[in-house]
């Protein structure tokens, strides 16, 4: 203010930080809000929804996390969210339903496992944290070799893990059941469970955005020769993001088994694998909050659009009923969206007030032309000192 | 500031390179003292960009060593090298295109220290701040070298002589000891590469720096250098002062080409 003080910098840094801390705030309180309408208003069938869009948001968050930062582009994530489903089912079902007849494979120490007397809430988080924790060393343990490589090569070879994720599940029946699945697994997941996880994931997220790690990712997805130019260890920061999104999926896919009650293999294969690959293209690659929207979108709207198939009419217009005519009208979606918005909905932007353009990168320099300061180099002139000399 | 053996901070001896049979590097020697600028000519592919590559670890050599202050840093990786304090920049500009010219230099700065896994997740009191000294000095950074107005901008917006510029501050933000320059000059008009230059020099002041600089335009590279090695074939074939490589016969015939006056190349 004192027009005297001699100006250090012009203060620059995060002009709407406090906008940005309010704005935060009240999204976590309208989630918050939902989530109680949804825990004590909405009937079975919309609570299930509520608490699939949290699901399915936290695993597209954490896709965005690894493919959307670090440009590793990868279609093995369902394998976590299978290992996760499964890890945390085998922990929590009753010890009848484990017994050797029924999954003979298991371990004595794991079959007799009881969580029944705990509370289900706290069993629900045991099971979600080892979850978690087995997908993140199996994803430890994949990335290391498979970090290494970029571009489709790492596409096709995180599918491979995919797939021997899910022979194992429908061939190794004396511990997943194979193709029938394991089930009676304890309904505990509810709305505020699902809603905290999110909140969870998505603030590893943009914790993890807004730092050096953060950095490292996205300056490797954007320069990978640059990025080791300047000390970037590649595969630790790739490492770093694939580990992190396997846990958080991990987790996700114990929130989905104690959603549901049932999973079976099929639920984690290439169906899933695409819809979740679309919810976070839909977003925009790299932005946490598209991926959040992406997930709402692609989970509800399939069934909003289920009455539709019923036939019905469009003003004057009479038509039968169509049994597919939603997929149909959510693929038409996606095409117009990919040519009209190709970047996603958000971009890399992040939901806030950035997004109503106010503190965005430019895109261009709008500035005048400057010349290259020569006040820098007053001894342009004198020769060199040679240090040899 | 003599040039005592102990001087000498890049040391190559023996260095080749072979890419099934094409000998791009062979047998290069070098010995460089602190605070000297070498030039290396030569024509298109003679070697210089691989040279640059092996030095700095992109490229593993087929023989030979690299020591730095007498430590041997052969084979290592990148990133290490760059650790140790060998920084470089690209002769097709490498900028991370989609973050802030700021962030550009963060990411380089971060190198010499960062906030761990763990403060960045719970975000403590020491994460902010290291992440604030961080910023300020990245800050500080893009001022002195007058970049500071850029901050916020993404890096691809820079105009094309501005990017060169943010590539060797972002080279110089991971506090390099050694500056490795490809063609700094390169699509640079008369006026611009005569900027560069002069930043070049300034920098070289200013961080107290060892700089080895590839490039064609003989108006950079002539009144910049200590010493001048021109390559061809992946062989030193000539090396010395700029006046000294001005002259030398056998480097206007492989370099400039044998019909031409030797008094073209100078500056």
């Amino acid at each position: 203010m004192a027009a005297a003080a001699p100006v250090q910098r012009p203060v620059r840094r995060q002009p709407f930080a406090r906008q940005q801390a309010m704005l935060a705030l009240a999204v976590l309180l309208i989630g918050a809000l939902l989530t109680w309408f949804a825990h004590a208003n909405l009937n079975g069938y919309r609570q299930q929804l509520f608490i699939l869009c949290a699901i399915y948001a936290i695993v597209a968050v954490s896709l965005a996390l690894t493919s959307g930062f670090t440009g590793v582009f990868s279609l093995g994530q369902i394998g976590f969210l299978a290992i996760g489903a499964y890890v945390s089912a085998l922990l929590t079902m009753p010890p009848l339903v484990k017994q050797p007849i029924m999954l003979p494979g298991l371990p004595e120490w794991l079959a007799t496992f009881d969580t029944t007397g705990w509370p289900p809430q706290a069993a629900l988080l045991f099971a979600c944290l080892v979850g978690g924790a087995v997908a993140a060393i199996i994803g430890l343990l994949v990335g290391a070799p498979l970090m290494r490589l970029s571009g489709n090569y790492v596409a096709v070879a995180t599918m491979g893990f995919l797939i021997i994720v899910h022979s194992v599940l429908n061939n190794w029946g004396a511990v997943t059941r194979g193709a029938r699945g394991l089930s009676q697994i304890p309904t505990s997941t509810n709305p505020w469970v699902a809603y905290i996880w999110l909140v969870i994931a998505v603030y590893v997220a943009l914790r993890l955005r807004n730092s050096p790690y953060g950095r490292s990712m996205i300056a490797s997805r954007e320069n990978l020769i640059a990025s080791r130019g300047i000390g970037v260890n590649v595969l630790r920061t790739r490492l770093l993001a694939f580990v992190v999104s396997a846990f958080l999926t991990g987790v996700a896919g114990a929130l989905l088994a104690h959603q549901i009650g049932a999973i079976a293999p099929t639920t984690f294969y290439f169906g899933t694998t695409f819809t979740v690959v679309i919810m976070v293209v839909l977003g925009g690659m790299g932005s946490i909050s598209g991926a959040v929207v992406g997930a709402v979108i692609m989970t509800l709207t399939p069934e909003l659009l289920r009455p539709i198939e019923a036939g019905g009419a469009i003003g004057p217009i009479q038509y039968s009923g169509l049994y597919g005519l939603s997929n149909i009208i959510l693929a038409v979606g996606f095409i117009l969206i990919m040519i009209f918005r190709p970047q996603g909905l958000f971009g890399e932007r992040e939901l806030g007030l950035a997004l109503f353009g106010r503190r965005t990168p430019q895109q261009e320099w709008a500035g005048e032309s400057i010349a290259i300061t020569p006040e820098l180099a007053p001894e342009i002139d004198e020769p060199i000192p040679d240090p040899r000399a | 500031m003599t040039s005592a053996p102990d001087d000498i901070i890049l040391e190559a001896s023996g260095l080749s390179r072979s890419f099934r049979g094409l000998q791009a590097l062979a047998d290069y020697n070098l010995r460089l003292a602190t605070g000297e600028i070498l030039g290396v000519i030569g024509p298109n592919g003679a070697g210089k960009t691989t040279l640059f590559n092996v030095i700095t670890g992109f490229l593993p050599p087929t023989s030979g060593t690299i020591r730095l202050r007498g430590q041997e840093i052969t084979g290592k990786e990148p990133n290490s090298v760059a650790a140790l304090g060998i920084a470089r920049t690209f002769q097709n500009i490498r900028l991370f295109s989609r973050m802030t010219v700021l962030d550009n230099v963060k990411t380089a700065q971060q190198l010499r220290g960062k906030a761990g896994f763990w403060e960045t997740l719970f975000s403590t009191p020491s994460f902010l701040a290291k992440e604030r000294a961080l910023d300020e000095a990245a800050y500080a950074h893009l001022q002195s070298l007058g970049l500071e107005q850029f901050s916020d901008v993404y890096a691809s917006a820079l105009p094309y002589g501005f990017q060169r510029k943010l590539e060797i501050a972002r080279a110089l933000a991971t506090e390099p000891s050694v500056l490795l320059l490809d063609e700094p000059a390169a699509g640079m008009n008369a006026q611009e590469t005569a900027e560069i230059t002069g930043f070049i020099r300034a920098i070289h002041q200013r961080f107290g720096l060892t700089i080895i600089v590839v490039e064609h335009d003989m108006t950079l590279i002539m009144p910049l250098s200590h010493r001048i090695q021109v390559l061809n074939y992946g062989r030193v074939i000539a090396e010395g002062t700029p006046d000294e490589v001005r002259g030398n016969p056998e480097v206007i015939e492989a370099y400039l080409g044998a019909d031409e006056p030797a008094d073209a190349v100078g500056a």
